[in-house]
């Protein structure tokens, strides 16, 4: 018969693996739930959109890959609407790891899990939402919100800030500056860490995620950066 | 009216506006003052704005050994705590210095007190400085303290090496462990698991991530820390497992 400390470490590893494998959140019943991180995911993790419909040639010689929350992952518009998409072309492939109401420390989970350390061929564009966003359990063992962290804890602000920049230079220093454009749209983040804003210059049907016309203008200034690398 | 017009102007609301803080900056520029210090040059800013650094060795650096051959072939880079350290004892009785042969180089990163997160920083530093993408000639030995402890800094802006114990309880077990994981899996992932040794003198740790073991057989004259012998071990299990994967062929 295990101890009650065994068991109760079975349940705190069980609930965080099922988290960090598979971004399943373990209800307090025990039961879990892929996250929602997809529009119309209907609790299954369907509606990702990795694949694109267009672009997605995996022996052309450029490979991006995007990370953030619904802005990058399009939400209230159609995958070919995206900034991802319109980065698409013959010579590259375009993989849309955008996930609802994710925080820095979700993608940088997600985008180890597709990190080729020999590749030469891979972008990686980070768009970064409010810098306090983080995964967090409650004392149940479920995951709240990323968005309500901060309602729900009293982490502190340099804790906050700490967390953002850890994981803003280790991606830095481990996948290589050159190799990742940083992208934000949130305005209390430092301009110097950043190569370009994501500005909303029109709106979905939401009323409150990025349009057509800034999804567009989004795509064409990450453009110019990579091409001015080149 | 639309509800698109009452967003004509919108940007992310501010911690004020939802009425969580009497401030419309989250990030202010002292906390990126104080963040950007200690993370960067190891330095806390005490409540008056003075700056000192952060202890993090008892007889300064042990970084660089003398016994190192500067054309060594491989490296072995070893992070952890003050067990890696070698707390109590002399720089050539730890297991860092243990390790090194003709053609091995070893260097020892330990600082005490620090958590994994420290050490994984350190990581990082020595991953870009060395160029360690490309020469593939390296070794990181990591040995993993208290799960519980991480970079800390107090709602005062004091930054600590660690979190003290009573107020890491007051963070469940499931994020000290989610923190402890993603650390694991970011190095695994991002530098190669093949280059890692992952060990620890935390029984807390699971078993199935770790390849060895810190074991205490004898003391140092704190009465806390690992002597001799205990250092001898791990050293010694350490240059196992580096035969059985033939990492230096």
């Amino acid at each position: 018969m295990s101890s009650k400390k065994e068991t109760y470490s079975n349940k705190v590893h069980h609930n965080v693996d099922k988290f960090y494998y598979d971004n399943h959140r373990v209800r307090k019943s025990g039961k879990p739930q892929a996250l929602n991180i997809y529009q119309n995911n209907n609790g299954k993790l369907e509606g990702g959109r990795q694949h694109d419909p267009i672009y997605n040639n995996e022996n052309v010689g450029r490979q991006i890959y995007t990370f953030g929350c619904s802005w990058t992952y399009g939400w209230d518009l159609e995958q070919t609407q995206t900034f991802t998409h319109l980065l698409g072309d013959e010579n590259t492939a375009v993989h849309n790891y955008g996930a609802g109401g994710t925080g820095l420390d979700f993608a940088v989970k997600t985008l180890s899990e597709v990190y080729m350390p020999e590749s030469r061929r891979q972008i990686f564009i980070i768009t970064v939402p409010h810098f306090f966003r983080r995964t967090w359990f409650d004392d149940d063992g479920v995951i709240l919100r990323a968005w309500q962290v901060k309602e729900q804890t009293d982490i502190n602000e340099y804790n906050n800030y700490y967390n953002f920049l850890h994981n803003y230079e280790l991606l830095n220093r481990f996948v290589g500056r050159d190799k990742i454009i940083w992208g934000t749209w949130d305005m209390d983040l430092p301009k110097d860490k950043f190569d370009v804003f994501f500005e909303r210059i029109d709106y979905t049907d939401d009323g409150l995620h990025p349009g057509p016309k800034s999804h567009k203008q989004y795509a064409n200034r990450i453009k110019e950066i990579y091409e001015s690398k080149r | 009216m639309s509800i698109k017009k009452h967003f004509t102007n919108w940007k992310p609301p501010s911690h004020k506006a939802l009425q969580i803080t009497s401030q419309d900056d989250l990030i202010t520029d002292k906390i990126i003052d104080v963040v950007d210090k200690y993370y960067y040059k190891n330095v806390r800013c005490n409540n008056s704005g003075y700056e000192t650094p952060i202890t993090l060795y008892e007889r300064g650096s042990r970084i660089n050994d003398d016994k190192n051959n500067p054309n060594a072939k491989y490296e072995i880079h070893n992070f952890g705590c003050s067990w890696t350290y070698g707390w109590c004892l002399e720089q050539k009785d730890s297991f860092p210095h243990l390790l090194i042969e003709d053609d091995i180089a070893s260097f020892n990163y330990g600082a005490g007190r620090t958590g994994l997160d420290y050490a994984v920083k350190k990581v990082s530093e020595v991953y870009e400085k060395r160029n360690h993408r490309e020469n593939r000639n390296f070794i990181y030995v990591i040995t993993i303290p208290h799960t519980f402890r991480r970079m800390f800094i107090e709602d005062s802006g004091m930054a600590r090496r660690s979190i003290e114990k009573p107020t890491a309880a007051l963070i469940n077990e499931y994020n000290h462990y989610l923190y402890f994981l993603h650390h694991y899996e970011m190095l695994n992932r991002l530098v190669g698991k093949d280059r890692i040794i992952w060990g620890t003198w935390d029984n807390e740790v699971p078993e199935n991530k770790l390849d060895i073991f810190f074991e205490l057989h004898d003391l140092a004259s704190d009465d806390r820390h690992p002597g001799l012998e205990s250092h001898k071990i791990y050293a010694e299990k350490i240059k196992n497992v580096i035969k059985e994967r033939n990492l230096f062929k």
